[in-house]
């Protein structure tokens, strides 16, 4: 009976340091996760601030009417690679500026999408990109929401 | 009960008392492991939010930031002069193509690492040349 006792102490105990373990490599995973979509959106931002600045107030919509980047260009721009694992932009959509008062800045939500890779599922996360102008430049870029939340 | 079966008996209970407490050292020590891990993946977070925060502050106090083209290099520069917290590894290298920086963090000897790209256009810390001269057209927005 003792020893049945001292058994069944040690798996319950087992049982939850193992939790534990599993916990902190889910966190790790998510904070890999975090640092490629960070990564990714201020690849994707400086490469449009640098190279198509023109694109930077405009909705995702309206790029391929925009004129300053081909087809080619802009599917580069629409995915990439960071760190060996694939990424999407989903959405770039500036907020509608105030109606009542000019302004020289300009606010955008950006959505980003992490390919799955083996067992990791694919993850996504949003972004407040905030533009000062004229013309238009980049500001500040700001991860909005949950660290690389699972899809 | 016969001497054989107490015997049997005291063996058995010797026998799993002894396995249930190395299995208890066993857990302490994967608990204790667990904690110092923990303890050193949030140094590395606070590190990233720390360097964060001061390029935050930078971006936020460069009114008329400069072209692009050599921000990165300026950036490596500041970043290199920050202490790091204890037992934190830092390694800052220029991207090859991009006018960036890719920054590691790592804890000796854990398999602890954290990485970023960091772009100085991406964080408001320079301007494209055309922007900087003004010479770029203003566009419309569209919401």
């Amino acid at each position: 009976m003792l020893s049945l006792l001292l058994l069944l102490g040690s798996l319950s105990v087992q049982a939850v340091s193992l939790q534990g373990r599993l916990r902190g490599s889910a966190e790790q995973q998510l904070q890999t996760s975090e640092d490629r979509l960070v990564s990714a959106a201020q690849l994707l931002v400086a490469r449009i601030q640098l190279r198509h600045a023109c694109l930077l107030p405009l909705a995702l919509e309206q790029w391929a009417d925009a004129g300053c980047a081909d087809a080619l260009e802009l599917e580069q721009l629409r995915r990439g690679e960071v760190f060996g694992v694939g990424w999407q932009l989903r959405r770039w959509q500036p907020a509608p500026p105030p109606v009542d008062t000019p302004t020289a800045e300009q606010r955008l939500t950006l959505e980003i999408t992490l390919d799955g890779r083996g067992q990791e599922p694919s993850r996504h996360a949003g972004f407040e990109l905030r533009l000062a102008g004229l013309p238009w430049r980049v500001q500040e870029l700001r991860p909005l929401g949950l660290r690389g939340e699972a899809l | 009960m016969n001497l054989i079966e107490v015997l049997m008996a005291a063996l058995l209970v010797s026998l799993s008392a002894g396995s249930s407490l190395r299995i208890w050292s066993l857990i302490a020590m994967g608990v204790t492991q667990e904690e110092r891990r923990q303890l050193l993946a949030d140094r590395l977070e606070g590190e990233l939010a720390a360097l964060e925060a001061s390029l935050r502050l930078q971006s936020r106090q460069s009114l008329q930031p400069p072209p692009c083209g050599n921000s990165a290099a300026t950036l490596q520069t500041l970043l290199s002069s920050r202490p790091s917290a204890e037992g934190v590894e830092r390694r800052l290298t220029l991207l090859p193509a991009d006018d960036g920086l890719l920054l590691e963090l790592a804890i000796d000897g854990l398999p602890l690492r954290r990485q970023r790209l960091l772009l100085p256009a991406a964080l408001g810390l320079c301007q494209s040349p055309s922007a900087a001269t003004g010479s770029a057209p203003a566009p419309q927005i569209h919401g």
